[in-house]
């Protein structure tokens, strides 16, 4: 290429990056990946005692602060809820709303009964597994366990680091000595090692560890932050990026909430003998366990294989059976007007159907349908 | 100092500003010195154990071009070599032999206790060890006159671009480049912006990323997978650390190419090989060029070359000792990645594929050229993927396991990780076809006008700084500095 052409050629990439940076600069967050995914009609909500005190957990916050918080509750009979986000979340929610884990602490409290919950958005029984085990050891009057099943969890991986980092930190490690619960305990002890390794550090930093360069690359990035709020921003910048994404993705395959999402059975496997260790522990510390098939919108067509969940069902109905535990299914107790929508699953469309989350009359029919459930369990 | 840094672009600029402006002296004092910071960012008590190793070499340089000796020559050769690799055996392999050592003994009926030491790996000692023990076997050989300027020649030890993963530089290729400065051109700064924009493309967009899905996919136990999970596992590494370390590699070439240094490319679009000898060309080609010159063709006694040009041999071997040397070079290979068994799998399977293509090749010489290729490309890309899985699992049975998988056709179509998974592999083997294409034709027609080609360019240079800066972050290091 002629000298004249190169100097063209370099204007051009000085324009490049000028024009990268003013876009940078301009670049306004959305909010992060995880929340995206509920839509702006639906919100998380962890309901509190009358003094304020979370009676529900995300394990994101520490275990045993949460336990801390809620002892004065815990001389009375206890139950556990282990859900996923359709617990903690409320799609249109006004200022009184409440989740059914609100409204069934308030009801049963009156009876000197205490109900907890912890969830985890898109939990698999091997995270309820290793809840199980920890609230078990530290709810000292602990009777009924309650575990909703939903199909789609099944498709869910093992233990993530960002939820159970805080497990690990207290040096908590799961009893059993099945191979599930060897290899459960190993990874929790792997977020030990990287969480002592990161607590001075950003996660940002991970390669710098123990470095000279990590000081001058902190400084670097403190001042930046200061300085541009774009660069304090880019982490919600990539989430978003990555929303686009995965709608892009959706709409190029033609993905929305209601496709099929199939069973993937190695996975199925493996949370079905999470949960089957679960309710083998609870047994064997007197604990009754109640299995739920939660509810799921059934007015539209909903994303499962109907064959599929059938086979979950009666595995379900037979696992109750053989571990002596009760088996109550509504998933059809909530009607079509109290779902809501989920934020777009495709690009150039503004929702979707949600058949996870519902409105705060919902959770309370939820909670009325439980209550005479658990009264007779206690 | 790593290269997904902001701290390197600040100090990429101010080197690259002061080399421009400083004259002769100062300017090779610059490159020395700043190299020396760049090692020292990571931890500056390991430059030390740097120098004594460039030290050692530019004395033994020295020494051998002055004695007329040849026995002499060898003498200081063999100090030289002594040195060098058994640095990099203290730091690399003591603790592997150790273990096995003490292994072996206990099947003897000893009861020895397994050793409780670790030995931290000083960044890039592969890498520099290499090159300084090429540097004397090349004054030894006659192919290059030791410099008497030891920091000429530190800089070429130590060069900071290349100097944690390569690409591995041989005297004659760039010590002239580094003594003398190049006419400044304004292209070697528009090829050097690009080339660093597109590597911190590849390391912070793409191989970060892919980073963690390879490694929820490596931590399911392997017992439950099918052959088509396995298959997967070993094409998202395979992309993970092509990405990766070519991202490491334009980088490099980027930097060197701002001061109007130029370095040997290192990577070829190994994935679309036709056949494993051509893969070896494509694929770290610094590696195993060397490779070839210091080990494979002294081995079998024939003549080397002076030039990063890529694979084991151009010509046919007429060694009888061809076989020995090929797969004892590829064992040393494998274990040059890393002291493991595993490695020196991957270093024999590779051997093993390079030793049967060359039997099969005489036989299909006949076969239309054109269903050669595809043939031979389709046979080459999934035995070069399958080989990551020694890579990125290093326990022997857990791979021999996996291969069991595949051989077997286990449960072949049972999926195990999430469609994602399978869908971003397939994703990015089509956006390598897709690239290589764009790289082959399309570029070539559209630079032919100037106005188009600038406004890609522009396109190209604004997406690129966008992506960049907002994925960039010291989150991970390169895979290669492990090795």
């Amino acid at each position: 290429m002629k000298s004249k052409n190169e100097i063209f050629v370099f204007l051009s990439i000085l324009i490049g990056i000028s024009l990268g940076i003013i876009f940078m600069g301009n670049q306004k967050a959305t909010g992060n990946f995880e929340d995206a995914a509920l839509g702006k009609a639906t919100v998380s909500h962890y309901a509190t005692d009358v003094l304020g005190k979370k009676i529900h957990f995300l394990p994101k916050r520490n275990p045993a602060n949460f336990i801390a918080d809620i002892q004065p509750h815990l001389e009375n009979p206890s139950i556990l809820f282990l859900g996923n986000s359709q617990s903690h979340s409320i799609n249109q929610k006004k200022d009184t709303d409440n989740t059914m884990s609100g409204f069934l602490f308030n009801e049963l409290i009156k009876d000197s009964i205490t109900f907890i919950t912890a969830s985890i958005p898109n939990a698999n029984m091997q995270e309820h597994h290793v809840l199980f085990d920890y609230f078990s050891k530290n709810i000292p009057n602990l009777k009924v366990l309650l575990i909703p099943m939903f199909m789609d969890d099944l498709r869910e991986t093992g233990i993530r680091e960002n939820y159970f980092k805080n497990f690990s930190d207290s040096s908590f490690h799961i009893s059993g000595e099945n191979k599930l619960q060897i290899e459960i305990n190993k990874k929790l002890a792997s977020f030990g090692k990287s969480s002592s390794d990161s607590t001075k550090t950003n996660s940002d930093f991970k390669a710098l560890e123990k470095t000279t360069q990590e000081i001058v690359e902190y400084s670097i990035n403190n001042f930046l932050n200061k300085k541009f709020s774009f660069w304090s921003n880019r982490k919600q910048i990539r989430g978003d990026y990555f929303t686009v994404l995965y709608r892009g993705r959706n709409s190029m395959l033609n993905i929305s909430s209601q496709t099929t999402r199939k069973m993937i059975k190695s996975r199925y496997k493996k949370n079905f003998k999470a949960l089957k260790l679960t309710i083998e522990k609870a047994n064997s510390k007197g604990i009754k366990t109640i299995l739920l098939i939660p509810p799921i919108r059934q007015d539209i067509k909903f994303p499962y294989d109907l064959n599929e969940y059938k086979v979950f069902k009666t595995e379900l109905s037979e696992l109750a059976a053989t571990q002596n535990c009760t088996l109550i299914d509504i998933d059809n107790i909530i009607e079509g007007k109290f779902w809501g929508h989920s934020a777009p699953t495709q690009l150039f469309k503004d929702k979707d159907y949600d058949f996870m989350h519902f409105q705060s009359e919902a959770h309370k029919i939820m909670a009325d349908t439980l209550k005479p459930h658990i009264l007779e369990a206690l | 100092m790593i290269f997904n840094s902001v701290t390197f672009i600040l100090f990429l600029f101010v080197v690259v500003i002061l080399y421009w402006v400083l004259s002769a002296k100062p300017r090779q004092l610059l490159l020395f010195v700043s190299s020396l910071v760049f090692y020292g960012f990571w931890r500056y008590e390991y430059t030390l154990l740097m120098l004594f190793s460039a030290v050692v070499d530019y004395v033994v340089s020295n020494q051998i071009a002055k004695t007329e000796d040849k026995r002499k020559k060898k003498h200081l050769l063999i100090v030289s070599l002594t040195v060098n690799l058994g640095l990099l055996f203290y730091f690399k392999y003591l603790l592997f032999f150790a273990q096995n050592g003490i292994g072996l003994l206990n099947l003897f009926g000893l009861d020895l206790p397994p050793p409780e030491f670790s030995i931290i790996l000083p960044l890039g000692i592969s890498f520099y060890t290499f090159q300084t023990i090429s540097y004397s076997v090349d004054v030894y050989r006659g192919f290059v006159k030791p410099y008497k300027n030891f920091i000429l020649y530190g800089s070429y030890v130590t060069f900071f671009p290349q100097l944690v993963a390569g690409p591995i530089l041989r005297a004659p290729e760039v010590i002239e480049q580094l003594k003398t400065r190049a006419k400044f051109s304004i292209k070697f700064i528009n090829d050097g912006i690009i080339r660093i924009l597109f590597g911190l493309f590849l390391k912070v967009v793409i191989a970060d990323n892919i980073s963690p899905i390879v490694d929820q996919i490596y931590s399911v136990p392997i017992e439950g997978l099918s052959a088509i999970d396995v298959w997967t596992k070993a094409f998202m590494f395979g992309f993970q650390i092509y990405f990766d370390f070519s991202a490491y590699s334009h980088i490099a070439i980027g930097a060197a190419l701002l001061m109007g240094i130029t370095f040997p490319e290192n990577f070829n679009y190994p994935y679309l090989a036709k056949s494993f000898k051509s893969f070896w060309k494509r694929w770290h080609i610094s590696l195993s060029s060397w490779i070839r010159d210091y080990l494979y063709l002294p081995l079998m006694g024939e003549k080397v070359m002076d030039k990063s040009t890529g694979g084991l041999s151009t010509e046919k071997p007429k060694s009888n000792r061809a076989n020995t040397a090929l797969f004892l070079t590829w064992a040393i290979m494998g274990l040059w990645h890393g002291a493991s068994w595993a490695f020196v799998f991957w270093g024999v399977y590779h051997a093993s594929l390079v030793f049967t293509e060359r039997y099969v090749s005489k036989l299909t010489k006949g076969i239309n050229a054109n269903i050669r290729s595809f043939f031979g490309w389709g046979i080459t890309l999934p035995l070069a993927m399958l080989s990551w899985l020694p890579f990125r699992d290093n326990s022997l049975s857990n791979v021999f396991l996996m291969l069991k998988k595949v051989i077997l056709f286990e449960n072949f179509t049972q999926r195990t990780f999430s469609e994602n998974t399978y869908l971003i592999a397939l994703t990015l083997m089509l956006l390598t076809i897709f690239s290589y294409l764009i790289h082959r034709y399309l570029l070539v027609s559209i630079k032919k006008n100037i106005f188009v080609y600038c406004i890609i360019i522009i396109s190209i240079v604004t997406l690129l700084t966008i992506l960049d800066l907002t994925f960039l972050r010291p989150i991970s290091q390169f895979i290669y500095f492990q090795f």
